[in-house]
């Protein structure tokens, strides 16, 4: 790791540590900075509500957030790396897709939400074995033909979607699917935190012990072969990683759309391609950018604002931001 | 033979042809009325249809009025809720429809009239030559203006004497109450309390609640509360954990089948335990009948005088059991048990169990 991304993980885990505080300090409900450490230090029955509201709703939904970040933003980065493309985004397989159908289904079933976020995850990882399986039909290994089986798929799945909000009643379950498809993170308990951090921890840790066989796979096969390095089996390995990342990410917060489009571009304007780099600043900017969308999405309004409208707005002034740095760092 | 066949054919045809023309002109000298719908638009329409096409919120006023006979169907949500067979048994005789239906199902079923609950729908419906009114469970800016226009409308569209009478009735009913109350809290000079209604009618949690256009804003305002949903417009019937504790309601009231769920989950879930209304015990139900009790319905006067008693147990103690008895005696000839009523008032099925 060189001076200068040791220097921006410093400063992005200095943030993140900033911004995390931040988001339990911040909200709709009016908590002072005296007020916020009376409440968490003291046991004082006077600040009931603030302690409630800091522990119960803040914190669990500020870890989700941090961890959706980073668990999108790494996905993205992998299947980036992996496909060549830098326009790939982490439901690139269908993933996203599939779990919007399995949440659709738990939705119009009227099961509870940690049902709703088992069957996205199960359908999102159903459906990528689906595009897996649809590739091999077509006996071609190129990653081109990963990709159409992913918009085969994910287009199956989008038409699935609209049947089932076809059977979704209108005044009840319909206005739940949408509201899902656009993410939250409102019902965000420590049950979520439990599950979703092993699993983003494992993942990360992995990876960073992976990441040079990274750098080798996003150079194609032959390039990988010449090294030694198993191709296909560490491709499958990053795919499913990512695939994990993000059908777990995705069960618990819905739909967010561009963050795993924009964050790895961030990064690796800073610190190039080298995932030995981009991985851990991944973890950091993903989990900031992640956290900052939250605070906006619940502290302006009554109620709630979606996550995508959000990330979305962020995500495409921040996506021009970078083509027009790109575009001068070309020019020169 | 063959003349005797020609004879039949022609005969049966300038039968057939006379008889359109006579359905024709009977078209022409059928009766029109011409009204405003709840969105402000004009439609003229026959007076007196026969096969009427219902939204939920217009079922139980046009049963009440005498009309069970003219509705075709209604939403499936209304005949799905079992206390629609106790009220009126005559509604297993109803067509369940979608909340929104195609034209074409309109027109097979014959239908002549749609009170739809959407602009949308309507004109839709308009557009396909269907005759609709949309009668929305929202007024605009609040419920005030809106409270009589159902009735008022039926009594426009079939105007029987009967009708009308009952119409008028109804109204008058639903004015006493409103005033009644009004005038007794007047005479105290009570501060003027925080209010969250939660909504109930879906699993939506705590923070669901309705817009200041609906019914329920204009009770509970007319009642005396700062109500949170005068301050939520039509887009926002939801409100987050965090914006509810800093509003720190006085009382919360809940409705819907989910009621006595959720009455459960704020005496039990933090932060809402930490709230005043959940701390001095100010949690109040709203009864269940053929509609939520809290919509405008053939019972509003009685939901005016329940809700008044509840919340304001130390000033008013009408008899609301006996109010529901009679009142459904009289619109919907059924007689409830005590046993029943106490299951209304508590937010249950006919049978005691839960609604949802």
């Amino acid at each position: 790791m060189n001076k200068r991304t040791l220097i921006f993980l410093l400063a992005s885990i200095f943030c993140f540590l900033i911004v995390f505080s931040l988001a339990l300090i911040v909200g709709k409900y009016s908590i002072t900075i005296p007020d916020f450490f009376k409440a968490i230090i003291t046991n004082e029955e006077a600040y009931d509500t603030q302690r409630s509201i800091i522990l119960n709703l803040r914190l669990p939904r500020t870890i989700v957030a941090g961890l959706t970040g980073i668990g999108l933003s790494i996905s993205g980065l992998l299947y980036q790396e992996v496909f060549q493309n830098k326009l790939t985004s982490p439901d690139l397989l269908g993933v996203s897709s599939g779990a919007s159908v399995g949440a659709a289904i738990a939705i119009v079933l009227g099961l509870s939400s940690i049902f709703v976020s088992v069957f996205a995850f199960l359908l999102g990882a159903i459906t990528v074995l689906l595009t897996i399986f649809v590739a091999k039909v077509f006996k071609n290994k190129s990653s081109f033909t990963l990709i159409l089986a992913g918009i085969i798929v994910g287009g199956f799945m989008s038409a699935s979607l609209s049947v089932v909000k076809y059977f979704a009643d209108p005044t009840t379950t319909l206005a739940s699917i949408t509201y899902w498809l656009m993410g939250s993170f409102e019902n965000s308990t420590m049950e979520y935190v439990y599950i979703l951090l092993p699993i983003v921890g494992l993942c990360c840790a992995l990876l960073l012990i992976l990441s040079w066989r990274i750098n080798v796979v996003a150079l194609g096969q032959e390039e990988a072969q010449t090294k030694g390095i198993n191709y296909t089996f560490y491709k499958f390995l990053i795919i499913g990683i990512a695939t994990l990342l993000t059908a777990s990410c995705v069960a618990f917060s819905g739909v967010v759309s561009w963050i795993g489009l924009v964050i790895p571009h961030i990064v690796r304007l800073i610190v190039g391609r080298d995932t030995r780099r981009s991985i851990p600043l991944c973890i950091t900017f993903g989990g900031i950018f992640m956290i900052i969308v939250d605070i906006l999405a619940r502290s302006f309004t009554k109620s709630e604002m979606p996550l995508s409208a959000v990330t979305g707005i962020l995500g495409t002034v921040i996506f021009v931001i970078i083509l027009i740095i790109r575009r001068k760092e070309n020019a020169h | 033979m063959k003349s005797i066949l020609k004879t039949i054919f022609f005969t049966s045809l300038t039968l057939g042809c006379l008889g359109s023309l006579v359905g024709c002109g009977n078209k022409d000298n059928n009766e029109k009325v011409t009204v405003i719908d709840m969105d402000g638009t004009s439609i003229t329409i026959n007076k007196n249809p026969k096969k009427v096409a219902c939204s939920r919120s217009t079922y139980d006023l046009l049963i009440a009025y005498g009309l069970g006979d003219k509705i075709d169907g209604v939403d499936k949500k209304v005949l799905a809720n079992p206390w629609t067979s106790v009220f009126y048994p005559d509604s297993s005789k109803h067509y369940s429809y979608e909340y929104e239906n195609s034209y074409e199902l309109y027109l097979s079923r014959g239908v002549d009239l749609v009170f739809s609950p959407e602009k949308r729908i309507t004109d839709d419906l308009r557009e396909h030559g269907i005759n609709a009114i949309t009668v929305k469970l929202y007024g605009t800016p609040t419920f005030d203006n809106y409270v009589h226009s159902f009735s008022n409308l039926i009594a426009q569209i079939w105007p029987d004497e009967n009708i009308k009478a009952k119409s008028e009735q109804w109204n008058n009913k639903l004015d006493s109450a409103v005033n009644e109350i009004k005038t007794e809290l007047e005479k105290h000079s009570l501060p003027r309390e925080k209010l969250f209604y939660v909504r109930g009618d879906k699993d939506k949690g705590i923070g669901y609640t309705d817009t200041k256009g609906c019914f329920a804003e204009y009770a509970y305002r007319t009642l005396g509360f700062d109500c949170m949903s005068s301050t939520l417009d039509s887009y926002a019937n939801s409100v987050s954990a965090e914006a509810l504790c800093e509003w720190n309601p006085d009382v919360f009231v809940m409705g819907g089948i989910y009621q006595n769920k959720h009455m459960q989950e704020i005496k039990t879930t933090e932060p809402y335990t930490t709230l005043d209304a959940v701390k001095n015990n100010r949690l109040y139900t709203i009864p269940m009948g053929l509609t939520q009790m809290e919509q405008l319905n053939a019972l509003s006067p009685e939901f005016f005088y329940d809700q008044a008693n509840r919340l304001y147990p130390t000033i008013f103690s009408y008899d609301i059991s006996g109010m529901i008895k009679n009142s459904v005696k009289q619109y919907f000839g059924t007689d409830l048990t005590d046993t029943q009523v106490n299951y209304m008032l508590n937010g249950l099925s006919p049978t005691g169990g839960n609604l949802y």
